[in-house]
Order: structure tokens, then C-alpha cells, then sequence
């Protein structure tokens, strides 16, 4: 072996198996299906089956990015993970604890080292409460030193989300958009939880203000090692922030690798769809990325997933196999795999698929 | 301005806080045609949501000492609060930014939809279960279709069972769509949207924009749209309305603005539009200032590159820098865009011209947003 490059990529890619070996989160077959009920005696009528079998490991204090379209189940697989809607089935660990089955009083401590930004800021904080209850919450609840030693720490989160201390002594009724946000980011890391989920965490927020809250974000996450789970629909957002990514689709992860894989050369025809149609407002960047391609129909309902792949009724290279059975996750590079019969060797439509 | 659906004028909003006065809006003045697509853009914090929520009446808790807002040409400030109300809706509509608390948590999206399009323009006087018992078989079907057909148009991939549904079993940009789907319902005549878009990725969030074309197509209906991204602005708009602190400081044509924008924050604004190739960037340095105790001069001098001790002092009143182009800032001559300051403008503050468009300054004009430097090529 002459060239250097080989070791070090063999030593990253070494040391990336000994991470996931001993990850800080593991996400197996997780499902959550909701019951619909219908008539007035509501007799159960089929369910959405939100998230279905999904897996996935998140390294100590790595950032894995969940992207989608909207309803393909982000939200629901992230406050299943920390059982804010009870799974249906599956195992998640964190920190070596299943958390799926810790009892209340159990899981109640444990959440101390799980947070949650939630997607929605408006609904999630009390309005009835100051900003400075709705920060100290969670320092009262896991008995975070005295009043004093609370307050100095809700100044400095209220410091470093940005917001002017005297907010304090707002409601949330007295804030922007974007100022609620900030105010569930600061209550989420409080503590400085193990691991955190973000739900489109700096939606509201504008370029300049959003890149200070990211820069904070990994600013803390290297000083506590803290691990995030990072769902956004703002694919350059996540392009910088993530270290992995999964491609959701109704329900499943379509593919899961590496950003840089991922961003460099997706494998699922979903994947490609979606990362072409990034929005841009410089020319370079309209040369740096696939041409556009639209995808065809509509995404299917969730009550209704076609046989096979799921993403066969809007895939434009979708051939017999397709329709018969649902392809695996295919190994597609180091730390890359994809959902795709084009990937499997027996077919071959997927010939000239590189 | 031929004929203005809305104009705003020198329109001042203030709050009562735990530390003072809040001096949020400080004189603002637009106006949107008929037919219109409006922007309102700007960061977080600056004042658009309470800008809208003036003109709509939604804000009990804020004191308006100044300012006319006429719509149609009547001045609404001036309208009880029931009249206001029957102006919701058919007239005006608006998206709000919270989906969740704009939604009834206890009452499906078929319900709220159809309570639209049965009070449609009247005041609403009963509880939604007696409208819906009022309603006969044969306009509720009507009205049904029509409601499920509207959540397809926002891209709703289940409409039947969206419809059935409660606001609490719906993701994120699901609730987003209805709240659009229920504001194009009610056909007004005026649509305000709060940043619509946040939730939805921009494959979706494309295709809803250009359903609101269409809309302002077939009904000539105008529209003001928020936002805290100037690209999705740029999509969308005929016109622009760049606000800082309170205060709106440049308005033009999008086409004009993007061509050549003056106001250093709106250039700011440019340069910190991300790309694939720059990451996230670090957007424009320092903090909105405190509305509380709200700078003299201009509100933007702590964080502008080309502040003078001057601009700290004195106020910088829009002024007309083109037939159609409006910009506040003292590196600009031209008429105050505003009567009232006219006695302002007498003192004319002397602070040079903007270093990106002095003749022969090469130092900055490569890296200037938009630049459309006319001697490119030539050195003399
Ligand atoms: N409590 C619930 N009851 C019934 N269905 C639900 C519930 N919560 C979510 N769903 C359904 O599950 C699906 C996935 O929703 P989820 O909120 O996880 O989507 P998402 O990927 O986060 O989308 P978005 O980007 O729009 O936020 C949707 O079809 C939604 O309607
Ligand atoms: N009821 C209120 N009482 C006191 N201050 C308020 C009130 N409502 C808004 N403000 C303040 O007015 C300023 C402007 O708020 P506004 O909601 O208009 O911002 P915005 O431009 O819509 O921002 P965002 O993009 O984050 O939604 C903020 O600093 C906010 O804290
Ligand atoms: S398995 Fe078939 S339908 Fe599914 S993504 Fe691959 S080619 Fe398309
Ligand atoms: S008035 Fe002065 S401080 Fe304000 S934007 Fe213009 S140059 Fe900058
Ligand atoms: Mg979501
Ligand atoms: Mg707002």
C-alpha cells in the first residue's frame, strides 16, 4: 500500500465502526401506528402506520439529521424515541438504558439526560408561565442547585440563545416567533442532557441569528459531548450540521450514511429527488447540484402504502421487482446503505445505475 | 400606488413591559395595490408579526399612539371591534405564524373548515355546533367537497382523512397547509400570510406559492407575505418592504431591490443568504437593539459597517432614491418619501456617499451583493 490516503480512510472508517460498536443511541425497529376511529360508536378503522421499522445509531456526541417530507413521520420517530407518544413497538437505547422500558417514576429521572425541542415553539410553552419558569423547569425538577444558582443559570442560557435577560420576565405571548424558539432551546438544554432531539430547531429564525444558535449548539455538544438527533427540511442546514443522515419516506429510513456520502452521491432515487430540488440563490450553487427532478404523484397516505417499495407509485425507475416485495438496505459504501432493488445485483435495471 | 387596497401610515406600535415601554413599531408607511404581491422581510424580532396583527386587530395588549391603517380607504383603527371582526375573512385573511394556537385544538379540520365557508363574510354569532346543525344536507356536501378538495390543492396527500382529523394528529407542515387551505377558503380580498412556508420543505412549499399566484390570478387578490428569507421573498413578490428594528428601511420594486440594494442592512440581508458552497455563514453581526430604550439615530448604526457618530444622532428619514425606491439611511440624498419630514431634511446630514458606489472605489465592489458596477473591464 503506497498512498497515505488508504490508511487514513481505513483509520476513520476504524474508528467510526468502534463509535457505532458503542453508540450512545440505538434506534431498532421502532414502530408507532395510530388508530384511526370512525362513527359514533368509534369503532376502529385502520391505523397510520407513522413510523414503521425503523433503525439507527447515533454515536456519542455526533449529530445524526433526519430529513423527509412533510408527514413522513420525523416528529413521531423523535418523541418516540423519548416516549412522549408510547411506541408501538421497538427498542431504543440511550445510554445503555431501553428506554421503552423504563416505568414512569423511572423514566421521569431519566429524562434529565433526554430532551426535546419541539417543532411547534408556540404550543409547547406554557402561556401562562414567565420565561423564567418555563427555562427553570426542568433545574427544579432534577434539583439543580438553589433559587440563586437557578437564576445565574437561566441568564446564562438566555445569554447564550441570544435573547436579552430581561425576557425573564416575559410571557410567551410577549415574544416573536423566532424568540419562542430560542426559549425552547434553552429550556432543552438546561441540563445538559446526554441527548437532545431537535425538532426543526431554528425554523423561524433568520440566517444570522440561526447561525449563532448552531454554532452554540456544537459549541456545547463538544464541551458535554452531547448527542443530537436533528430533524430538518433544510437540506443546506443539515448538509453542515449532520455528521449522518436518514432519508425518511413514509415511515422508513430509504438511506442512511455518512453526510458527506449522502450529500456527495445519493443512492435511492428518493434521496436524489429530493437533494436536487434544494433551493439556491447563486449560480454555483445551481452548477453544484443534480438536475432538478420533479417527483411524480402525490406522496401516498399512510393508511394506503402501495406493496413492495413504498416509494414505487412516484419512482420513475420502478420495474417489476418493485411492486412484489420491499427491497432491504443494500450496502452502498463504508458507511452508506440504501433501499433500492436497483442496487441488487440480480436485476438488471440497476445496471446503469452508479 | 394607484389604488391602494392597504396603506399604512406612519403607523407606531408601543407595549407596556417588565422593564418600560416597548417602542416596537416606529413609524412605518406602505402601502400594497390591488393585485399585489407584498413582501414583508426582515429578522427575527424586528416587528413584522405585530406590523400584521396591528392591521388585523389581533393585539388587545398594544397601545397605537400614532398612525392610520386604511383598508379600501377606511381607517380601520377607527372601527369597533365588531366591525373589525366582520372584516375577517372575506375581506382580510390572515395565516397566522402558530398553527397550533391558530387552530380550535377540540374541533376537527372538516369542522373549522366548514364553519368558514358557512359564516363566510358574516358575523359569526353562534357556536360551531349550531352552524353545523343550520347547515342543509345539500350546501354541507357542497361545502365538504369543496373543503377536501382545497386541502389537495395545498398538497395534502389523505385530504378525507386530514378533514376528519384534530389538529393534535396532524405533523407539523400538515397543520401549516390546513391553516392556508382555510385562510384561500374564505376567497379574501386580502391575504396576509405570516411566514407560511417554515414547516414545508421547498418542494411543497413551491408548489403552495404558486397556488397563491393563482389565487391573486383568477380573484385579484392581494396578498402581504412575511418572511425572514429574502429568496423566498424574492419568489414571491412585486414588491419589497425591508424592515429593521421597527422600522422600514428600504422599499422598491423586488426586481429593483435585488438589482440594486442600498440600505447596508439590506445588503447584509444579501450577503448572509446561504449557499451550498459557503455553509450556514454568519449572517450580519451584533443585536436588534433594545426596543425599550430605542437609539436616537438610526437603529441600525451598532451594527453598521459604514456608521458615522452622526447617524447615532440623527433620525434617517426614508428617502426617495429612485421614481419607485425608498431607502432610510444618511448615505443617501434624495426628497423625503414622507411629508412629515420634510423639516428633517432641511439639515441635511453629510456622512459621503456609499462606498460601493463612489466612482472609481474598486475596493469594495467585487464583493458587493447584486453589484452592477458599469465599467467592469475598463481600468483607468
Ligand atoms: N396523534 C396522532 N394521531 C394520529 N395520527 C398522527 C398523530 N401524530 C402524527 N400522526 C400522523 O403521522 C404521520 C407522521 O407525522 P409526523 O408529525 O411524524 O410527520 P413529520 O415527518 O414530522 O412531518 P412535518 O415535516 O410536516 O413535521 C402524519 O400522517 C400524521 O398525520
Ligand atoms: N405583546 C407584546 N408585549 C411586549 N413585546 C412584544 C409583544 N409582542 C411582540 N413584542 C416584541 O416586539 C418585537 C417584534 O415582535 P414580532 O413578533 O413582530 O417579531 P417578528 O418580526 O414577527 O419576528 P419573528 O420572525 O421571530 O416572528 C419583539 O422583540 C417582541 O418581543
Ligand atoms: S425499489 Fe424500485 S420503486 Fe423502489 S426506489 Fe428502487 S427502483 Fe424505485
Ligand atoms: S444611516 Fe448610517 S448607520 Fe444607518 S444604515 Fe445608513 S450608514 Fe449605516
Ligand atoms: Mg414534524
Ligand atoms: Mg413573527
Amino acid at each position: 500500500m503506497n498512498d497515505s490516503a488508504y490508511t487514513t480512510e481505513s483509520t476513520a472508517a476504524a474508528q467510526r465502526d468502534r463509535d457505532l460498536d458503542d453508540p450512545m443511541v440505538t434506534v431498532e425497529n421502532l414502530k408507532k401506528h395510530f388508530p384511526l376511529f370512525e362513527g359514533i360508536f368509534q369503532k376502529k378503522a385502520g391505523e397510520v402506520r407513522a413510523v414503521d421499522g425503523v433503525s439507527f445509531s447515533i454515536a456519542e456526541g455526533e449529530t445524526f439529521g433526519l430529513v423527509g417530507e412533510s408527514g413522513s413521520g420525523k416528529t413521531t420517530t423523535g418523541r418516540s424515541m423519548l416516549r412522549l407518544t408510547e411506541p408501538t413497538s421497538g427498542r431504543v437505547e440511550i445510554d445503555g438504558q431501553n428506554v421503552v422500558d423504563l416505568s414512569d417514576g423511572e423514566l421521569k429521572r431519566f429524562r434529565r439526560n433526554m430532551q426535546i425541542v419541539h417543532q411547534d415553539p408556540a404550543s409547547s410553552l406554557n402561556p401562562r408561565h414567565r420565561v423564567k419558569s418555563i427555562i427553570e423547569a426542568p433545574l427544579k425538577i432534577h434539583d439543580y442547585g438553589d433559587s440563586e444558582a437557578r437564576l445565574e443559570r437561566v441568564e446564562e442560557l438566555l445569554d447564550m440563545v441570544d435573547l436579552p435577560r430581561e425576557f425573564m420576565y416575559r410571557y410567551p405571548g410577549q415574544l416573536s416567533g423566532g424568540q419562542k424558539q430560542r426559549v425552547g432551546i434553552a429550556r432543552a438544554v438546561a441540563l445538559n442532557p446526554k441527548f437532545v432531539v431537535l425538532d426543526e430547531p431554528t425554523s423561524a429564525l433568520d440566517v444570522s441569528v440561526q447561525a449563532r444558535i448552531i454554532n452554540i449548539l456544537e459549541e456545547i455538544q463538544d464541551e458535554f459531548g452531547i448527542t443530537y438527533l436533528f430533524i430538518t427540511h433544510d437540506l443546506s442546514l443539515l448538509k453542515n450540521v449532520a455528521d449522518r443522515i436518514g432519508v425518511m419516506y413514509l415511515g422508513r429510513l430509504v438511506e442512511v450514511g455518512d453526510v458527506d456520502s449522502v450529500f456527495g452521491s445519493p443512492q435511492h432515487p428518493y434521496s436524489r429527488a429530493l437533494l436536487s430540488a434544494i433551493s439556491t440563490i447563486s449560480e454555483e450553487d445551481e452548477l453544484a447540484k443534480p438536475d432538478r427532478i420533479t417527483l411524480d404523484g402525490e406522496v401516498p397516505d399512510p393508511r394506503e402504502k402501495p406493496s413492495g417499495c413504498a416509494f414505487r407509485s412516484r419512482c420513475a425507475h420502478e420495474f417489476d421487482a418493485c411492486a412484489v416485495e420491499e427491497p432491504e438496505l443494500y450496502d452502498r459504501g463504508p458507511d452508506q446503505v440504501s433501499r433500492c432493488f436497483l442496487h441488487d445485483d440480480r436485476f438488471e435495471e440497476g445496471a446503469e445505475w452508479e | 400606488m394607484a389604488d391602494p387596497i392597504l396603506e399604512v401610515k406612519n403607523l407606531h406600535v408601543h407595549f407596556e413591559t417588565h422593564d418600560g415601554t416597548a417602542e416596537v413599531i416606529n413609524g412605518i408607511d406602505f402601502a400594497i395595490d390591488r393585485g399585489e404581491t407584498a413582501a414583508l422581510v426582515g429578522e427575527t424580532g424586528c416587528g413584522k408579526s405585530v406590523t400584521v396583527k396591528s392591521i388585523m386587530g389581533l393585539l388587545p395588549s398594544a397601545t397605537i399612539p400614532e398612525g392610520e391603517i386604511r383598508y379600501k380607504g377606511e381607517d380601520v383603527l377607527s372601527l369597533s371591534d365588531a366591525e373589525r371582526h366582520s372584516r375577517r375573512g372575506k375581506e382580510m385573511s390572515m395565516i397566522m405564524q402558530d398553527p397550533m394556537t391558530s387552530l380550535n385544538p377540540v374541533l376537527t379540520v372538516g369542522e373549522q373548515m366548514m364553519d368558514v365557508l358557512k359564516w363566510q363574510g358574516r358575523p359569526r354569532l353562534s357556536l360551531s355546533k349550531l352552524v353545523r346543525d343550520a347547515l342543509s344536507t345539500g350546501a354541507k356536501a357542497e361545502h365538504r367537497k369543496r373543503a377536501i378538495e382545497m386541502l389537495g390543492e395545498v398538497e395534502i396527500s389523505a385530504p378525507e382523512r386530514v378533514f376528519e382529523s384534530y389538529p393534535v394528529e396532524l405533523s407539523g407542515g400538515m397543520r401549516q397547509r390546513v391553516l392556508i387551505a382555510i385562510a384561500l377558503l374564505s376567497e379574501p380580498d386580502l391575504l396576509i400570510a405570516d411566514e407560511p412556508g417554515t414547516a414545508l420543505d421547498v418542494t411543497t412549499e413551491a408548489k403552495v406559492l404558486d397556488l397563491l399566484d393563482e389565487l391573486v390570478e383568477e380573484r385579484d387578490t392581494s396578498v402581504l407575505y412575511i418572511t425572514h428569507d429574502l429568496g423566498v421573498a424574492r419568489e414571491v413578490s412585486d414588491r419589497i418592504n425591508v424592515m429593521y428594528a421597527g422600522e422600514i428601511v428600504e422599499q422598491a420594486p423586488t426586481a429593483d431591490l435585488f438589482a440594486n440594494p442600498q440600505h447596508p442592512y439590506t445588503r447584509g440581508l444579501l450577503e448572509s443568504i446561504p449557499t451550498l458552497s459557503t455553509g450556514i455563514g454568519d449572517g450580519i453581526e451584533g443585536h436588534l437593539p433594545d426596543y425599550t430604550n430605542p437609539p436616537a439615530g438610526c437603529r441600525f448604526a451598532d451594527r453598521c459597517p459604514h456608521a458615522e457618530p452622526d447617524c447615532h444622532e440623527a433620525y434617517p428619514y426614508p428617502r426617495q432614491t429612485g421614481p419607485d425606491h425608498a431607502t432610510a439611511c444618511h448615505l443617501f440624498d434624495g426628497l423625503p418619501a414622507r411629508e412629515r419630514h420634510e423639516s428633517l431634511a432641511a439639515e441635511r446630514v453629510d456622512i459621503g456617499t456609499a462606498p460601493w458606489l463612489s466612482a472609481g472605489g474598486d475596493t469594495h465592489s467585487g464583493d458587493a451583493p447584486g453589484d452592477i458596477s458599469a465599467d467592469g473591464g475598463t481600468d483607468q
